[in-house]
């Protein structure tokens, strides 16, 4: 598989990688710079063709020529930075070197996709199925990318000559699904989403889907059936919530409904903000603001696994920095991270050995934890740095 | 109105106007799309205004409004077109462009109204409404503005004068579409204005600044960001006056949101008036009327105030008629591109299920960014199809990498009969930066045609090409009610025959910044002849004429 063998060139390339920002093609405090926004502005349509037949032979597992490495590396940074202008930048350069190498071709498909620029997303996927048609499994993407446009024929087809290859791909399935559902089959649709949780019983969009066609039909108790179990399998998602109160409604439970309502609006005030960020940080990844509000936003939404996915990009943007650790171990701390706050704690402690405030913090951290000795340990810190 | 013969039926008055030949045109298979637009033959040098070609501000890309009626009572079609200004007139305190009434030939083209009927520029024109706010039985003109709402009353024909508008600060602020109704049944209308955000070109960035992005490209900031507006309702005093009502009714929701079109309906079908605002990057609002003068916000238990997705969406124009025959309206809403339009068919519960993937709308709307649209058959065929216009807010929508275009093409989007629409151009004109649209028989014909804005530039009339074949029957009906509602407005007109029937509300509101005839317009396909049309007038009687004629145009005053 295509991402198996990009994760080992990633990997190969870590060394370079963990260089940090400068890893990439763009400096930390550059992200207004002219040549950050000119990413934006290139057209992978415009980017040479090799002749077909050219990567007939390409091997996934084999490592990238000599001449691409320092090429390749550029990419694998930028993407460890989750830097996206600059690695649009790195693969065209990559992808000018080499045309249609096609480990490049898919990378510039997603990066393109997760900017949302679903038409550019296409063009690379393509000619990375035009070389290697009997890898059509690694492009699933390519079918969400003509969904994104609109292009639901188009991703009907693509999808099922993806699970021709491979007819267990969960995501595959889904986006089938929904490609179905908008070409106005509701049936096919139907029958998809149930193949999805034959696949995976847990996924919680398919059960959400499930529900939404349910409701659609006016099959009122199934669809709350469904709505509920993928509120209880995702229950800090807002789409269940919201589906659960539009379902009350109908069936004259006008309580139920507007407690639904409310949760629904909870969530999703806070999914949104999370959604904006995101956005954002896609262009502007080092903006070490944003991700702070990311935390916060994260935070909202009441999911933890969100929560520390925020907080470990800030930290990862300013390691050495007092503000992102504290809020780390504040954060954590809040949402009942035993273990995450605890780790957190003990970073700040080796990083900050100094700052009485640190000390103050862990005092009173340690102390609600019931930790005594290390209650003990952080007051006698904090006595010697006010020197009592 | 004058009209041109009389003829009586069983019960009421009703007035032929016009009787009409079919166009003698060959029944040839239709290669061209359905609408031919006349360029500046039908308007010569007519443009609107809206800002600067950067669109740097979110005023500057809304564009403006127009109201087609007849106002001078010649028994044609008027036009009025509602004009924009720019941020240096503003500044200077100088008066933007003046809106314009521009008097029907009867065959799709207009001329200058002269000196009579002149408007004076206010501050920023967006949309209007007409109707008759003083009950002396002529059309009356309400022009809404990012500046105060102005009324402009109709002179017996002869003329407009405009009143001060007596809405107090309410009224001030940034209107976008406009709505008269009369919610309490009084006889005399109301008014809504649906409001947009507090704009204070001072205090809003420059394009880029503070996230103002799209796609990676720097773009105008807002709405997002900016401080949305309550929508107003004034009472009608049957003068031309109108008194602040919104708190009183009720008509105040936890949160204002970004008002920018509004249809005045009955929903439920209970004699009252109720009303949808489409409110851009803010959850919809329906006010349902409680008949005791109050109304209740109900969008999200009845299905219309977020995609399926439970996202709000960026809506702007509302088509609304009754599509499926079940006696209930179904409300289709113009959105921003990504999203595609929004489809609402009444459900059994009485609200609405967004079914727009099923209807076959899905693929051709999510590119476009949509604005002027009403459900309307214009193809004649006994089916309700819709336009829609469209062009994006943003010049940077031609930009790389935004999977959509600034200028984009408008939409013919046909019923086939069983409730599934197929896209087609509405016309062959080149794709352009569309905004407000209003339909209404210019020609006389009988078929529908279109008169459509452009963000800024060449105002644009589209004439209908149906081909009025024997399958192509219609019937246009108007109303004389008695009171101040003189023209009917928020009647019920029920059009039956052997094996079916169709129901239509008559109203001026055109969803986006736009107002429309008041008069019902019934395409009736291969139906010669109606066993009954069937009228519930504002007043709540109702009045039945049995077997009556099609392809012609009926006056109906309300019995004593």
């Amino acid at each position: 598989m295509i991402a198996a063998a990009l994760l080992a060139w990633i990997a190969w390339c870590a060394p370079a990688a963990q260089e940090g920002r400068r890893g990439t093609d763009l400096a930390p405090d550059a992200q207004q710079d002219p040549e950050r926004l000119a990413a934006l502005r290139l057209d992978p349509r415009s980017l040479p063709r090799a002749p077909l037949g050219r990567w007939k032979a390409f091997d996934p597992a084999a490592k990238p020529d000599e001449k691409l490495r320092p090429l390749w590396s550029a990419v694998a940074g930028a993407l460890r930075q989750r830097d996206l202008p600059a690695a649009l930048i790195a693969l065209h350069r990559l992808l000018g070197a080499e045309p249609d190498y096609p480990p490049a071709l898919h990378e510039l498909g997603v990066v393109y996709f997760r900017l949302q620029r679903y038409g550019d997303a296409t063009a690379p996927f393509e000619r990375y199925v035009e070389h290697l048609p009997e890898r059509i499994a690694d492009t699933r993407a390519l079918g969400h990318a003509y969904y994104s446009l609109g292009r639901y024929a188009e991703a009907r087809a693509h999808y099922e000559r993806v699970l021709a290859k491979q007819p267990d791909m969960v995501e595959a399935v889904r986006g089938l699904a929904l490609a179905l559902l908008r070409l106005g089959d509701e049936s096919g649709a139907l029958a998809a989403l149930e193949r999805v949780l034959v696949l995976d019983p847990a996924h919680d969009e398919a059960w959400t889907w499930k529900a939404q066609i349910l409701y659609d039909r006016e099959e009122l108790e199934p669809a709350l059936t469904a709505a509920r179990k993928a509120r209880d399998l995702a229950p800090d998602e807002p789409r269940p919530w919201f589906l659960i109160g539009r379902i009350q409604s109908d069936l004259g439970h006008a309580d139920e409904s507007r407690a639904a309502q409310r949760r629904y609006e909870e969530l999703h005030g806070a999914s949104e903000a999370v959604r904006a960020l995101e956005s954002a940080l896609a262009l502007h990844p080092h903006d070490a603001a944003m991700l702070e509000r990311l935390v916060d936003a994260c935070r909202a939404t009441g999911s933890l696994a969100k929560t520390r996915g925020a907080l470990q990009r800030l930290v990862a943007e300013r390691p050495r920095e007092y503000g992102p650790r504290r809020k780390a171990l504040d954060v954590l701390d809040a949402l009942g991270d035993r273990a995450g706050a605890l780790e957190a704690a003990t970073v700040l402690e080796e990083l900050f050995p100094d700052r009485a405030e640190v000390w103050e913090r862990l005092v009173e951290f340690y102390g609600r934890r019931g930790d005594r000795p290390n209650q003990l340990r952080a007051g006698e810190r904090l006595l010697r740095l006010r020197g009592r | 109105m004058p009209s041109t013969s009389s003829h009586f039926l069983c019960a009421g008055t009703l007035v032929l106007i016009e009787g009409l030949a079919r166009a003698q045109e060959p029944a040839s298979a239709r290669v061209a799309p359905l609408f031919t637009e006349l360029g500046a033959r039908a308007l010569p040098g007519v443009e609107t205004h809206c800002g600067s070609k950067a669109k740097d501000f979110i005023v500057e890309v809304n564009g403006g409004g127009l109201a087609l009626a007849d106002f001078d009572g010649d028994g044609k079609v008027d036009l009025v077109v509602v004009d924009g200004s720019d941020l240096e007139r503003v500044k200077r305190g100088a008066p933007g462009h003046s809106p314009r009434l521009f008097l029907g030939n009867g065959d799709c083209t207009f001329r200058p109204a002269g000196e009579p009927w002149a408007m004076s520029g206010g501050r920023w024109g967006m949309g209007c409404a007409a109707g008759d706010v003083d009950g002396d039985g002529w059309l009356d003109l309400v022009v809404t503005q990012w500046g105060p709402t102005r009324v402009f009353l109709n002179q017996k024909g002869a003329g407009f004068r405009e009143t001060g508008f007596a809405g107090g600060a309410a009224a001030t602020q940034w209107g976008t579409s406009a709505a008269l109704f009369d919610y309490d049944r009084d006889g005399k209308l109301d008014l809504f204005v649906v409001r947009y955000l507090d704009f204070d070109p001072e205090r809003i960035g420059k394009p880029g600044s503070e996230g103002c992005r799209w796609k990676g490209h720097d773009v105008m900031c807002g709405p997002q960001g900016l401080v949305p507006q309550f929508d107003v309702l004034f009472r009608g005093q049957g003068d031309g006056t109108f008194v602040d009502r919104t708190e009183a009714a009720g008509l105040r929701p936890a949160k204002a949101g970004f008002g920018l079109g509004v249809m005045a309906f009955d929903f439920d079908a209970d004699g009252d008036t109720d009303l949808f605002v489409a409110n851009d990057s803010t959850p919809n609002h329906l006010w349902e009327n409680q008949g005791d003068g109050k109304f209740v916000e109900a969008a999200y238990a009845r299905g219309v105030s977020h995609d399926a997705n439970g996202r709000e969406q960026a809506s702007m124009g509302i088509a609304c008629a009754d599509t499926n025959g079940d006696g209930r309206a179904e409300l289709f809403i113009t959105n921003f591109s990504g999203e595609m339009d929004s489809l609402y068919v009444s459900s059994k519960s009485g609200g609405w299920r967004e079914r727009g993937s099923a209807a076959g709308l899905a693929s051709p709307t999510l590119g476009t960014l949509g604005w002027g649209t009403a459900f309307a058959d214009l193809d004649l065929d006994g089916d309700l199809d819709l336009f829609a216009l469209n062009g994006h807010v943003y010049p940077q929508a031609d930009l790389p990498g935004t999977d959509t275009s600034y200028a984009q093409k408008d939409l013919l989007l046909r019923n086939d009969g069983r409730g599934k629409y197929a896209a087609e151009p509405l016309s062959a004109a080149e794709p352009a930066v569309s905004r407000a649209g209003a339909l209404a028989d210019l020609d006389g014909d009988g078929d529908l045609d279109l008169v459509g804005l452009r963000v800024e530039g060449q105002v644009r009339v589209f004439r209908n090409e149906a081909q009025h074949t024997d399958a192509q029957h219609w019937l246009r009906v108007a109303l004389r009610a008695r009171g101040g509602n003189r023209f009917g407005i928020g009647a019920r007109v029920t059009a039956e025959w052997k094996d079916g029937r169709q129901v239509a509300e008559l109203r001026t509101s055109g969803g986006y910044q736009a107002s429309v005839p008041p008069e019902v317009h019934f395409g009736l396909g291969g139906v010669e002849r109606l066993e009954r049309l069937r009228i519930r007038w504002p007043s709540g009687k109702e009045q039945v004429l049995e077997g009556v004629a099609v392809d012609r145009a009926l006056v109906v005053e309300e019995a004593p």
